[in-house]
């Protein structure tokens, strides 16, 4: 356990300096941080649009009211922009660094290939507009359902929030991984990417095969909506099992991957 | 005149060799389509009288299927290319050439667009006939022949007002985010996103008097049959006012961006 967590500060301490380096480089070209901002705030006005419908129409989608699936969009909202930060510029560039060899260099430092390949660079800006405007959603929401501020419900949607953005590294990782095999999975990776946005609304509105496929294969809809379940007491307990468990086992699997994808790695001009 | 139609067959050709980026663009609009049939068939199935926002559920359907294949037609890259140019210095090409910068991009763009228009047209058509044999659309000769209209003055205004926004690279060197917000924000007044008047009256009003209007909405719901034969004309004249004003305000930036281009790296 000691041996754990003595590698648990060791690669948090790492992601501190990625997070340091990333922040002073970007600090270097201001206008593109705000840049960042400004697309990452113009896709907040698409969602908002959707919450300014719902509120329009003003009457509850299979027992959810349009406060409560506040919660959830801006949860959805916030997590768009942490999704954004801190992997997807990873995630993209995996496929030129496979092209180039360029992991060549990542392969020699004494720490994990996978964490410094795929977590390298961090762009705050679209976080920082994204968590401030979801952030809103959430208080907005949470306080005109009328839903007391617990302890146990606060700490349970932090839970459920965190485990979905472990689960979103590992669901969005693993196409990309698929470039060892393929040296270009873009249209895959775009596929993907598109199931994001599938947490515009609340889980509870599709059924059927979007609901089996985002629920279960590709599950999407275990990022955003949990937390926003639980608080409003909408959690029904096999989706609070799978949502706990799902994050462990596409996070096994996307290591299990990139092993795999390592033994076809070839070092072509590096 | 016919170099601008070589550029244009040209183009044409271009494009139908990479048909996979058409069928991605198409297919990338799939999706918040089906998220938006999921959320209105959730939302009616809750309605009493089957009746929201001023629209009945084929009312809605019927308007997010036909701006999908609108808002794919209408899909403009031209900002990216020549903000590319101009930073890149490749404009400077055009200055020695027997040729106008704006003519050459518009026969590219319609280039592009007829060989979109080949493959969106021929899924539109199926999409349409399947949508009156089940009465939801009540189509005319008449009716398509003014969407085709519409849809052609409606073309030719995204391209102006995209071309005069790609002049901001003669004063922004990185303006790949500001184009991105212009379109995200572009594509929701356009009524791409959702129906304007769902968003009550007063955005209609403000939106009757912007170009955005005449874009995406207009044109969808002259095909669906919400514009009367006296709207079509006032949209249409509308439509010419706007061209005539970002024909002028494209000569007026582009004359005062010119003056700070540099032809670095050309």
């Amino acid at each position: 356990m000691n041996r754990f967590f003595a590698v648990f500060r060791k690669y948090w301490k790492l992601y501190g300096v990625f997070v340091r380096n990333s922040i002073m480089s970007q600090m270097e070209y201001r206008t593109n941080f705000f840049m960042s901002a400004l697309v990452q705030l113009a896709h907040m006005l698409t969602k908002l649009t959707y919450v300014l419908v719902i509120y329009k129409v003003d009457q509850p989608i299979n027992g959810i009211t349009p406060d409560e699936m506040l919660i959830m969009i801006g949860t959805y909202s916030a997590l768009s922009g942490v999704f954004v930060s801190f992997f997807l510029f990873n995630f993209d560039g995996l496929s030129g660094q496979i092209q180039r060899g360029s992991l060549d260099s990542n392969i020699v430092k004494p720490v994990s290939l996978q964490f410094i390949s795929t977590l390298q660079h961090v762009d705050l800006a679209f976080a920082t507009v994204s968590v401030l405007a979801g952030g809103i959603m959430i208080a907005t929401g949470w306080y005109r359902a009328g839903i007391a501020v617990t302890p146990v419900k606060l700490l349970g949607f932090l839970l459920f929030t965190i485990s979905g953005i472990f689960l979103t590294y590992s669901i969005f990782l693993i196409p990309n991984i698929l470039c060892f095999w393929t040296i270009r999975s873009r249209g895959i990776s775009d596929v993907v990417g598109k199931l994001w946005d599938f947490n515009n609304m609340p889980m509870t509105i599709y059924s059927g095969v979007i609901k089996l496929l985002g629920t279960f294969i590709i599950p999407v809809f275990l990022i955003t909506n949990i937390g926003g379940l639980f608080v409003v007491d909408k959690l029904e307990p096999w989706l609070l099992v799978w949502s706990l468990v799902a994050p462990i086992l596409f996070f096994a699997l996307s290591c299990l991957l990139w092993k795999q994808g390592m033994k076809r790695y070839v070092s072509v001009s590096g | 005149m016919t170099k601008y139609v070589k550029i244009s067959t040209i183009s044409f050709s271009n494009r139908l060799e990479y048909r996979s980026d058409l069928f991605f663009s198409l297919f990338s609009k799939v999706f918040p389509f089906i998220i938006q049939v999921y959320m209105w068939k959730a939302l009616y199935g809750g309605s009493a009288d089957g009746v929201l926002l001023n629209y009945s559920y084929k009312d809605i359907m019927l308007y997010t299927i036909i701006t999908l294949f609108v808002s794919a037609l209408l899909a403009v890259d031209v900002h990216y290319k020549v903000a590319g140019e101009i930073k890149d210095g490749h404009l400077s090409r055009f200055l020695v050439q027997p040729l106008s910068h704006m003519q050459c991009k518009a026969s590219e763009y319609i280039g592009e667009k007829a060989a979109d228009f080949v493959f969106i047209a021929l899924i539109m058509s199926i999409v349409l006939v399947a949508l009156s044999a089940v009465g939801w659309l009540k189509l005319s000769f008449l009716a398509v022949l003014k969407f085709l209209g519409a849809m052609a003055v409606g073309i030719s205004l995204q391209f102006l007002l995209f071309y005069c926004l790609s002049a901001a690279a003669f004063w922004i060197g990185e303006c790949g985010g500001v184009f991105t917000a212009i379109g995200v924000i572009s594509s929701i007044i356009s009524g791409a996103v959702f129906p304007l008047d769902v968003f009550g009256p007063e955005m209609l009003i403000i939106s009757r008097y912007l170009p955005f209007y005449y874009i995406v909405y207009f044109p969808s719901n002259v095909l669906i049959g919400r514009v009367s034969a006296v709207e079509f004309w006032q949209g249409l004249a509308v439509m010419a006012v706007w061209f005539a004003v970002l024909m002028a305000s494209k000569h007026v930036i582009w004359k005062n961006g010119m003056k700070r281009y540099i032809a670095a790296g050309g």
